[in-house]
């Protein structure tokens, strides 16, 4: 009994023995793994030592990809030809938003923005474009793509977006992505700052809302520990954003339109909010993107212009670069209305729209 | 030896007394040769192994009880060494995963480095989360130098500063770290008095040289103050190459932290959240009802993270975030460090500011535990309150000492009522 109990042992202890060799030669190869691609990193990276106290900073504006025409080769052509310094402005269309397109393209070519290009998401829209000559792209055919393009509301094709956009990243081009219910009153090329990989204008509506602010929550019941704090921003417009071809941004893509084909109730909004604030945690890797947000008084929502800045006699006085009827939705006529305003000086052209809507 | 069995045989058919010390006799001699032939042949006899062996008593029992002892002997031995091997198959396995995680990490860093080519296809593209080390810069300070090189594991340790104000708590933290069996870790002694404390407890200190302003905040200042010290203080600590879990000292060890960390961001830090939206970030929808159509605005909000419990690995942003929440602190004199902590961590550059880039994770709020998520939530729930947590951090209760207790009462001695005194929330009780 003794002796069937010593084999038992002597076997487990055979198998333990076998275990330590695995182990020890999977940690040789983990560590030789691990010094191979820390050498390799040092020949191809620049690890630095930190400077003093003041003098350290981060990168923030990462290295754009290398640009890859085969991806595309006739959108290539396409955005040689009408991109300036590699960066254009673009925006999708299908026949639902022709009227707003007209007074979109009209603002751009009035204030002389050469580098701009529609994405039409229909025959009609590509024909309009053409004979208005504006520039104007229209994909080859893609079944799942057209669906939506063609008969999609606002939500749907502002969700297809994500998935269009990651070409142009690809071929190294910079994008300022624009919905159409936005009137362009000053080339928005001279107002942005290239610093980071996403670089969105706000909903938010006054310092704290736009750039962010310490939301204290209280919980009176908690007594001496009653204030939580917590960071809070109103989300970025995803009607309008600046976004470099670096592997971040185009990670960020992806994210959005992958949750956005699995998550079928989701808005392409929160989406791209929520992948680009929240942190990693259990579960879920976050997005390590570098994010600017713009001037609210420069690119500028709905709500600040009609609840704020019409009300103002200072702030009235300054020329936005854009405006974005994205709080309206009346969006047509309050477009027109901000024309009449801005760039013909009308100054009560503003005044019959009440500051919120039905 | 056969002779002798044959003896025996034959001398039970004698009459009793007279052979009976004839017996004994004999049986002592059998017993010799048997043990003398057992001793010299210890194989030869098992080779003999038969039944008709098996029935000659004396030296067998001998070689029996002889045996019985080797195979006692070999079993202990036997048992010893599955001992030992099980407890080196458990270092070797956590020892391989350390080094997988850092080998991970290495390559990721240059796959993406490397990679100053095309994007790949959809779902490939993955930024780098894990920035690159700085290299180690000794001269900065030898004499911590020294120090961190004798204290810390993998190049990582807990860090906490302390003056003489909370040694009471003090004493529960190591002796929780210590019976938890963690062994790097370092007090930053703010007085002499803590350094005493902390050399006659065998606890690994560090004062630092006497200099100006942060000696005098360090003596005397209350915990907002000393608070502050803390990113003035770490940057060293980085710049010597070395990862740092900065931990207050209102904290119990229950399990090893380093067990738990991911080593993937700038910044690895607990929250204040006390449920998965609050804890992981949620959207805060806003209502405006006179805006109609559009009365509702999204808000990405997200509780603080506690800057009473981070990991911070030692890489350019990291250092760049050190500076930023010093060099505030200095030049706004009311402001309170963790906020400026997740401000410079969360708000994105915009007019007039540029923002931090440094990549951040939430640790899980049931394993890294603050006080609201125990006494609001987790000891009501039978489930949860079966969970162990990897600490407990008292921060959202004044009357910290007590339920430090209270809380090691709980977890390690079992004492399931341990923290029933306590109300979810607190007065001003110290």
């Amino acid at each position: 009994m003794l002796k069937s109990e010593i084999v038992s042992l002597s076997e487990k202890n055979s198998e333990l023995k076998k275990q330590v060799r695995d182990l020890t030669e999977r940690l040789q190869l983990a560590e030789q793994g691990k010094d191979q691609a820390q050498k390799q990193f040092l020949v191809l990276g620049e690890q630095h030592k930190a400077g003093p106290f003041g003098t350290v900073k981060a990168l923030r504006t990462n290295p754009t990809v290398v640009p890859d025409d085969s991806v595309n080769p006739r959108l290539a052509k396409i955005l040689e030809k009408v991109a300036v310094r590699k960066e254009l402005i673009v925006a999708l269309a299908n026949s639902n938003v022709k009227e707003m397109l007209e007074v979109w393209f009209s603002s751009i070519k009035r204030v002389g923005i050469p580098n701009y290009l529609v994405i039409a998401l229909d025959d009609h829209i590509e024909e309009f474009c053409k004979s208005n000559d504006v520039p104007v792209y229209k994909r080859d055919p893609d079944a799942g793509i057209d669906a939506v393009g063609r008969s999609g509301g606002n939500h749907a094709v502002s969700g297809l977006k994500f998935r269009i956009l990651r070409e142009f990243l690809q071929l190294g081009y910079s994008v300022l992505l624009s919905d159409v219910d936005i009137i362009y009153l000053q080339n928005p090329f001279n107002h942005l700052y290239r610093d980071s990989d996403v670089e969105s204008m706000t909903d938010g509506h006054n310092n704290m809302t736009a750039y962010g602010y310490n939301d204290v929550f209280d919980e009176p019941a908690m007594g001496w520990a009653r204030y939580a704090h917590t960071m809070r921003i109103w989300v970025y417009n995803s009607g309008f954003f600046f976004i470099r071809p670096t592997i971040p941004s185009i990670e960020l893509l992806d994210r959005v339109a992958d949750r956005l084909a699995k998550q079928p109730n989701s808005w392409d909004q929160a989406v791209f909010n929520e992948e680009l604030f929240f942190p990693s945690h259990p579960g879920y890797e976050g997005l390590h993107a570098a994010k600017r947000t713009m001037d609210f008084y420069m690119f500028m929502n709905s709500k600040v212009l009609f609840k704020t800045v019409r009300k103002d006699a200072k702030l009235k006085k300054l020329k936005p670069v854009i405006v974005h009827v994205n709080y309206h939705p009346d969006k047509l006529r309050r477009m027109k209305a901000v024309v009449e305003f801005f760039v013909n000086g009308k100054q009560d052209a503003l005044d019959p729209y009440p500051d919120g809507s039905e | 030896m056969i002779g002798g069995r044959r003896e025996g045989g034959l001398m039970r058919k004698a009459s009793q007394s007279v052979v009976k010390s004839r017996i004994l006799i004999a049986v002592a001699i059998g017993i010799s040769i048997g043990c003398l032939f057992a001793f010299l042949y210890p194989h030869g006899f098992l080779s003999f192994y038969s039944p008709a062996f098996h029935s000659q008593v004396l030296s067998s029992k001998c070689e029996l009880s002889h045996r019985l002892n080797e195979l006692k002997a070999e079993y202990a031995a036997e048992l010893e060494k599955n001992e030992e091997l099980r407890q080196q198959v458990k270092e070797l396995t956590e020892k391989v995963r350390l080094a997988e995680q850092k080998k991970d990490h290495a390559q990721k860093q240059v796959e993406t480095l490397g990679k100053w080519r095309k994007a790949g296809p959809s779902g490939t593209v993955k930024g780098l989360r894990t920035n690159p080390t700085v290299i180690p810069d000794e001269p900065v300070n030898p004499k911590l130098a020294v120090i961190l090189e004798a204290v810390a594991v993998g190049r990582e340790l807990i860090v906490a500063l302390a003056n003489w104000n909370v040694k009471e708590s003090l004493e529960i933290w190591f002796t929780n770290i210590k019976r938890v069996g963690i062994t790097n870790y370092l007090v930053v002694a703010l007085d002499d008095k803590i350094t005493e404390f902390c050399k006659s407890n065998n606890v690994p200190v560090y004062t630092r040289d006497a200099n100006d302003g942060i000696a005098s905040i360090g003596r005397t200042g209350n915990n907002h103050a000393v608070s502050g010290l803390k990113f003035h203080i770490l940057r060293e600590f980085l710049q010597l190459g070395y990862s740092v879990l900065l931990s207050d000292i209102d904290i119990v060890y229950l399990q090893n932290p380093f067990d738990y960390l991911y080593r993937d961001s700038d910044v690895e830090s607990m929250t204040d959240g006390h449920d998965n939206m609050t804890a992981y970030g949620f959207d805060d929808v806003f209502d405006e009802p006179a805006m109609g159509w559009a009365r509702y605005a999204h808000t990405m909000r997200i509780w603080v993270f506690n800057s009473g419990f981070f990991y911070i690995r030692p890489t350019i942003p990291s250092i760049e975030l050190l500076d930023r929440v010093a060099g505030r602190l200095a030049k706004e004199p009311k402001s309170w460090d963790q906020a400026v902590f997740n401000e410079e961590l969360f708000f994105p550059s915009h007019l007039g500011y540029e923002g931090l880039h440094a990549a951040r994770r939430t640790m899980d709020f049931y394993l890294f535990m603050n006080s609201k998520v125990l006494f609001k939530t987790v000891r009501k729930d039978d489930r949860l309150s079966k969970l162990k947590p990897v600490i407990v951090h008292v921060n959202y209760h004044p009357n910290k000492l007590q339920r430090m207790k209270a809380v090691v009462e709980f977890y390690v001695d079992g004492n399931r009522d341990a923290l029933k005194p306590f109300p979810d929330g607190s007065e001003w009780e110290w």
